[in-house]
């Protein structure tokens, strides 16, 4: 009898019940194709877990089943980091900042009580205004426009007039529940030479920006420059995101951690080359 | 492998026993031992083993010995899948009589925060680097394969197939079998920081 694709993601999911999935293994160890459906059904269902259209019940579903487990997670790291390097390669070379989904340090994650962090959503996103274009990140890129008051545009830098109107290039991560401070997300960012202004913007569900200081440190050197969190309620009503303004020359080539204060949770590795 | 059961490694003759069982042809007793392989290392992985690979030579070792101890063996497969849940059976209560690996997050270099830095970041270095050692007409099929068009929706996968004269079930193989090169490739890349070399020249 035919298995339906359903009862496929439902062993997957870890819905089926244990007579049900030993007899589907049954099944599949026989049966290379049945096996090949099972992948090809993984490799949709990670897919729609990066691109977000899961449902919330599945999603929900696919991080209890994939989180936890390190063989399951690096599949879906591996599929974002793979899904973040072609949408690298299909990037002009002339439009070359370069913004990378999270590399999320599942090894670690996995093992953490889910009940350490609340559920958070959080968005990271750079904006260049010297040379600007579309991050093309496919799993959960944010269009927003640059805060008015970000640092303006270099006009030597800016494209010929000819040239697409710029956007902000960004990538966004998104920690839900489970998440600890141990969860990293990694982002690149191309900088001039010479110091260029780069503007932060922090999104997390809940979040009560006021007074929040920002720390960006080098993890190498370990410098530090530190500044505050400004809320951005002018576009985001619910005040879940913060705008932090980085002068230019505060920080230089190399890794980083960005850490907000007093939410141990959210940080991210940003690394500026 | 650490953990499930004997660690003895499979011997020569066992193995060839098992080959053997496989198919008669050499060549073809290989290809099946992979696949059979493979769907071990799915099994254990979708059901949730630490270490899918160790747990799917252990059960191979396993059956290659019961083979050559002379077990009656009717159909092999089922026979293999029989020995992969008792692996497995063994791997989680071995797993769930350990104490938990992390607890409370105290084993955790909290106060570094660049090894977990350092590891995200080699991921997608480490991608780079074995996406570049993959000969052009590979890397080309792997990175439009993953194309999205940026709004959610992975499209013209059907249109690569169409262009490379293949079903679309046999460019999912394709890419997988390359997803798995690569996986292997930035595992040891991440571990060793081994630079892979760059393949420039024809598929």
């Amino acid at each position: 009898m035919a298995t339906a694709d359903i009862d496929l993601r439902r062993y997957l999911l870890g819905q089926l019940s244990g007579e049900a999935a030993a007899d589907l293994e049954a099944a599949y160890f026989d049966d290379d194709a049945l096996r090949a459906r099972i992948e090809r059904e993984e490799e949709l269902l990670i897919e729609a877990y990066l691109l977000e259209t899961l449902d919330a019940s599945t999603r929900s579903a696919f991080e209890r089943a994939y989180r936890p487990v390190p063989a399951r997670w690096a599949r879906v790291e591996t599929t974002r980091a793979l899904l973040a390097a072609a949408a690298d390669a299909a990037r002009p070379a002339s439009a070359s900042p370069v913004a990378r989904p999270a590399q999320a340090a599942w090894w670690r994650e996995a093992w953490l009580p889910a009940g350490l962090a609340a559920a958070a959503a959080l968005v990271l996103a750079m904006w260049q205004p010297w040379r600007v274009a579309p991050a093309a990140q496919p799993d959960t890129a944010v269009a927003t426009a640059p805060t008015p008051d970000a640092s303006a545009p270099d006009a030597s830098a800016a494209p010929p007039a000819a040239a697409p109107a710029p956007l902000p290039a960004m990538v966004s991560v998104t920690l839900t529940a489970g998440l600890t401070r141990d969860n990293g997300a990694s982002a690149r960012v191309d900088l001039p030479p010479g110091g260029t202004a780069l503007t932060l913007v922090l999104a997390r569900d809940g979040a009560d920006w006021a007074g929040r200081s920002v720390t960006i440190r080098n993890v190498d050197t370990g410098a530090e420059w530190q500044g505050p969190a400004r809320p951005r309620r002018g576009t985001d009503p619910a005040g879940t995101a913060a705008i932090v303004e980085v002068p230019a020359g505060a920080v230089n080539r190399g890794d980083y951690v960005v850490a907000v204060a007093g939410a141990p949770d959210a940080r991210f590795v940003l690394r500026i080359r | 492998m650490s953990g499930v059961g004997d660690a003895r490694q499979l011997s020569g003759a066992a193995l060839r026993g098992l080959l053997a069982r496989l198919d008669a042809d050499g060549e073809r007793a290989v290809t099946e031992y992979e696949s059979l392989r493979h769907t071990l290392q799915q099994f254990f992985t979708w059901r949730n083993a630490l270490d899918p690979d160790a747990c799917a030579d252990e059960t191979l070792d396993r059956v290659a010995r019961k083979l050559y101890e002379g077990a009656e063996v009717d159909r092999l497969r089922p026979f293999v899948f029989g020995v992969a849940r008792l692996v497995l059976h063994e791997e989680h209560r071995r797993v769930a009589a350990q104490p938990a690996r992390l607890p409370d997050g105290a084993a955790l270099p909290a106060g570094d925060p660049a090894v977990d830095e350092d590891a995200n970041v080699s991921l997608a270095d480490c991608l780079d680097r074995c996406l570049a050692a993959l000969p052009p007409g590979d890397r080309d099929v792997v990175l439009r394969y993953y194309r999205s068009d940026g709004r959610g929706h992975i499209s013209g996968r059907a249109d690569l197939a169409r262009e490379l004269g293949v079903t679309a079930e046999a460019l999912r193989s394709r890419v997988q079998r390359l997803r798995n090169r690569l996986e292997a490739c930035t595992t040891a890349c991440r571990q060793d920081g081994a630079t892979p070399a760059r393949k420039d020249g024809p598929t």
